[in-house]
């Protein structure tokens, strides 16, 4: 008999799917049941705080239905990178709502939690042996920047993954992870090639923006032989194309053709893709190359501040024809303050942000001349510390609003408030302090993702 | 000429990871495919002069595949950074529309 292996996709866990769309996935009876949780794309916010970048309703709402669907075939559910970031507090956050469930629906199976957190010595060693390579514009790394970050993951392959399997995992919850990771262990366990189960892998990470019409929030189904793969939605409606498919390895990649992973590189430049009817295409061609050694993608975020945000409308015609020097007035005068209150100039920032103008696109905009007949400014205020950000906060309003840049003011005031407080908190402010590539010996691939498994 | 709005079916822009954000331009078909391709309306060149960068940071890719012109260019900082204005990068490619590509 032909080896097969079926893969039920559907997209990051607490945007929502179509139930319709699970079901008729699930009378596929397919292998594995996966979905990525988190993305960096929210940002460094959620790896620095270790908050649940979605609310827990929304996640109770797709894990409740997965589980149940992968527990009535009894095949295994795994998701990884958990709770936005995959940081610890957001792995036992999402572990904490997989036992909820079970306990209030009567559900027994096996949990594996994977952890992704690494220790700041483990990337110092790296960092001293030359084995951290940072990718792109990311602020190079120093012993003070390392000591001020509070929270280090690491991208962990499909290896964590079937050591869970191995362990006889119904459940997983994985940490970071890379996306195709999530969807590739129990097709390569069924023994089928690295080429076809990695491409596979990466064509449903995105779940329904493979499809036609992403908004039906449509899983998918891809279906592994050894010479290749086929993929399809599964709520009627929706299709796969040649296009919506190669497309995806586009997607949030800066090379169209690879994709790294731990221990090489998905290689599509030679895949060839068919459409084989109007809903479903056939891959193949796809190679999966082998590095030389493996390597770990490291996430590390740290707190730069905390952050106080004023929103005021601007309205005046006599003001807004003389933005510019509003601001540079403006800010000259925050600063005064700020001297005033032993505030030293490099212990804040003070961001204006002029929507109407260039909050978007900032000295690229073209259009920056072009000025309608109101803006909304955003002050942005972010100090060292909490202290710093109070202090200079309660002075943003009043500076800017009776200051008189034209002298026909006659003692009014320049910000229209939406709200009462017109300052907003937003907390705390982080910036990714790790973006780099970490060298690993390749029993680091499985030791470094420590699975701990748990019978519910 | 036309504008490069009129030309694609879509231009959008997005995140690369924390340190690029890429441009996927989609074609309805291989005529307007190849006609964009083969233009230096959308040389390295000129996106460096839209983005205020250098030619050398610019990456263009032709993905036959799928029809789409892919540009990947460096962030001018990490993402999320304090003054960060897009966090996701989605509004990043508005210049774009208004490339004139001839006819």
């Amino acid at each position: 008999m032909t080896v097969q292996s079926r893969i039920l996709a559907t997209c990051t866990l607490g945007l929502g799917f179509s139930y319709k769309g699970l079901r008729n996935g699930l009378d596929r009876v397919p292998d594995l049941i996966a979905c990525d949780a988190g993305s960096a794309d929210f940002g460094p916010y959620f790896l620095g705080t270790g908050k649940l970048q979605k609310s827990r309703e929304t996640l109770k709402r797709d894990l409740k239905l997965l589980l149940h669907g992968a527990r009535d075939l009894n095949i295994p559910l795994m998701t990884g990178s958990a709770g936005g970031a995959g940081a610890h507090t957001q792995v036992d956050a999402m572990a904490n709502l997989v036992r909820e469930i079970a306990r209030e629906d009567g559900l027994h199976f096996r949990l594996a939690v994977i952890p992704a957190d690494l220790s700041k010595e483990r990337i110092a060693r790296a960092w001293r042996a030359g084995g951290l390579t940072p990718v792109g514009s990311v602020s190079p790394l120093d012993e003070d920047i390392l000591a001020q970050t509070e929270a280090i993951v690491a991208m962990m392959g499909v290896e964590p993954f079937q050591a869970a399997l191995a362990d006889g995992a119904d459940v997983v919850i994985a940490g970071r992870a890379t996306d195709p990771s999530i969807f590739a262990a129990v097709a390569l366990n069924a023994g089928l090639p690295e080429g076809p189960v990695w491409h596979a892998a990466k064509c449903i990470d995105k779940g329904y923006l493979a499809t036609t019409r992403p908004q039906d929030g449509s899983p998918v189904l891809a279906t592994i032989d050894a010479g290749g793969f086929t993929i399809e939605p599964t709520r009627e409606g929706s299709a796969c194309t040649v296009k919506t498919v190669a497309g995806i390895t586009l997607h949030e990649n800066t090379d169209p053709f690879r994709v790294a992973q731990p221990t090489g590189t998905i290689d599509t430049e030679l895949a060839h893709y068919q459409q084989v009817d109007e809903r479903t295409v056939r891959v193949t061609g796809s190679r999966y190359i082998r590095a030389a050694g493996p390597t770990l993608k490291i996430e590390g975020a740290r707190r730069v501040g905390f952050r106080k945000l004023l929103i005021a409308g601007l309205r005046d015609p006599r003001l807004l024809e003389r933005l510019d020097e509003f601001l540079d007035t403006y800010r000259a005068m925050i600063a005064r303050a700020a001297h005033s209150l032993g505030i030293a100039a490099d212990d804040y920032t003070l961001t204006f942000r002029p929507y109407g103008r260039d909050a978007v696109m900032g000295r690229l905009e073209p259009l920056r001349d072009q000025v309608g007949h109101e803006i909304g400014l955003l002050v942005d205020l972010v100090g060292k510390t909490a202290a710093v950000t109070n202090a200079l906060a309660s002075r943003l309003g009043p500076t800017g609003s009776r200051l008189d840049i034209h002298g026909r003011l006659g003692g009014g005031g320049n910000f229209a408030y939406p709200f009462s407080p017109s300052v907003i908190d937003m907390g705390t402010v982080h910036e990714w302090s790790l973006w780099h590539i970490m060298d690993i010996a390749p029993e680091e691939l499985t030791s470094l993702f420590p699975v701990t498994v748990e019978d519910l | 000429m036309a504008r490069l709005d009129t030309v694609a079916s879509y231009i959008k822009s997005g995140n690369a990871g924390a340190s690029f954000i890429t441009f996927d331009i989609g074609f309805a078909d291989e005529d307007r495919f190849r006609a964009v391709t083969r233009s230096p309306a959308l040389s390295a060149a000129a996106i460096a002069r839209l983005y205020n960068l250098d030619a050398a940071d610019v990456a263009i890719f032709a993905y036959a595949p799928a029809h789409i012109i892919k540009i990947t260019i460096p962030r001018p900082g990490s993402s999320g950074g304090i003054d960060e204005r897009d966090f996701d990068g989605v509004q990043q490619f508005a210049p774009l529309l208004d490339l004139d590509i001839p006819g």
